[in-house]
């Protein structure tokens, strides 16, 4: 059966073959004949789609035979890229840097926390407490000296009991009162510590009212009174005659070191 | 390795069917595009499949003069590996489409959607594929290998005439799958 058209020089045409003259001659052909284009265009698709698949295939088998399809598979799992031995050192940094921190930050609170900078104790405020043991009959005389005797002995609440049965009226009052702050202290009821002592501070005595300052200071300090504490403590720093002056300056500088900011 | 052109110029060596610029996207490409299959219990071979089908979709796009590439070759590549593959698997019923990798890739990757005639090269692509294998070899060998008639006898071990014929009713078949029958 004889075919519509010359499917040679459709094929041709489709390769590109066809020299300056047919071509000229065919893309006449194919603007007067609408069948006659549409084979010729899809001759010409096939042609492509043949040409580029020949390419990908040429490409994949060019490479294939350089084993690169061997060395192109990525592993299944990704393995640590670090050897062994940079493991370990790494190890040993994180472990020596964890040591570090955690001792930066004990050194700190041991030494820089309210509590650490606010210690106080009976020979830093100069407190008597020789007990001679001796009563004499009178009560609130007695009750101070049985305080004593209890703060000696270390025990503080009953020291407290003792002070706290002393009166506004006795002259002694004032100084109970520092001496009870100091066994609140030792307590660390802070907050009573804080009342007994700004009861102490109308002391006539410079040394029992600056004990008093003394004492109230530091627990202003633990109870977290910022700004009673800080115009206290630029009080004390400030007077040249205040026997804690040059504690409450050592106080600020500690108060002011970048070790704080460990401190929690 | 990356390509060693411009992209402009990559488009006109692949308008030029230049056969250097299909390696040097296997080189630049082939890697991330493989690790979904392989990574999804897939051969190498499979691997090597999808990415030539995924290759192919991008050649022909670049025949479209109108065709101009404005950022993210890489990631039209990934996302064309990846449907190809998870047809392959619905295809072989192994497989439940999940799309979640698709949606972390970009809409957009900055080139155009499938043109008519894109659309025809990857129909006329699948018809190829469905044909018997003397007509993909033999029309191969004529358009690709661009052999002439005595030599795809030889090959073929047919005679002259025979090849004329068999070329003949090989495209009649294309045509028939493309759905225009004369």
């Amino acid at each position: 059966m004889e075919e519509k058209y010359n499917y040679d020089d459709i094929e041709r045409f489709a390769k590109g073959k066809l020299d300056e003259e047919e071509l000229a001659d065919f893309k006449q052909k194919i603007q007067q004949d609408q069948e006659l284009k549409e084979e010729a265009d899809f001759y010409g698709e096939v042609v492509d789609v043949f040409r580029l698949k020949g390419m990908i295939k040429d490409a994949d088998a060019e490479l294939d035979k350089a084993g690169f399809f061997n060395t192109a598979a990525p592993s299944p799992t990704k393995s640590n890229p670090l050897k062994p031995l940079g493991r370990r050192i790494l190890a040993y940094a994180a472990t020596i840097s964890i040591l570090l921190i955690a001792t930066a930050f004990l050194y700190s609170n041991l030494t820089y926390s309210n509590a650490a900078l606010a210690s106080l104790d009976a020979a830093e405020l100069g407190l008597d407490l020789d007990d001679t043991g001796m009563r004499s009959g009178e009560a609130a005389a007695d009750a101070f000296a049985d305080g004593i005797a209890s703060l000696s002995a270390a025990d503080y609440a009953a020291a407290s009991r003792f002070f706290e049965t002393i009166t506004p009226e006795n002259e002694a009052y004032t100084q109970a009162q520092l001496y009870l702050a100091f066994a609140h202290y030792k307590q660390n009821n802070y907050a009573d510590a804080a009342e007994s002592a700004q009861k102490a501070t109308p002391a006539l005595d410079a040394a029992t009212r600056q004990k008093a300052e003394w004492v109230l200071l530091n627990s202003l300090l633990r109870i977290n009174r910022v700004n009673e504490f800080q115009e206290l403590l630029a009080q004390i720093a400030a007077n040249n005659d205040h026997r804690y002056q040059e504690a409450a300056k050592e106080l600020e500088q500690n108060l002011n070191s970048p070790w704080r900011s460990l401190v929690f | 390795m990356k390509l060693t052109h411009s992209k402009k110029d990559w488009i006109r060596r692949i308008r030029q069917k230049d056969k250097k610029v299909v390696q040097e996207l296997y080189e630049a490409h082939y890697k991330p595009c493989s690790a979904i299959i392989l990574r999804d219990g897939g051969t190498v071979e499979d691997a090597r499949e999808v990415f030539q089908e995924a290759l192919f979709s991008l050649l022909v796009k670049a025949q479209n003069p109108d065709f101009s590439i404005r950022s993210n070759l890489k990631g039209y590549l990934y996302r064309t590996c990846f449907n190809i593959w998870v047809k392959m698997k619905r295809e072989q019923r192994k497989y439940e489409s999940t799309d979640k990798v698709l949606n972390d890739l970009p809409d957009q990757d900055g080139i155009p959607e499938k043109q008519e005639q894109e659309e025809r090269y990857l129909l006329l692509n699948d018809c190829i594929k469905k044909a018997s294998p003397a007509c993909q070899k033999l029309l191969e060998l004529s358009y690709y290998t661009d052999m002439i008639d005595e030599k795809i006898a030889e090959a073929m071990n047919y005679t002259k005439l025979f090849v004329r014929n068999k070329r003949r009713r090989c495209m009649k078949a294309l045509r028939a799958c493309m759905g225009v029958v004369k």
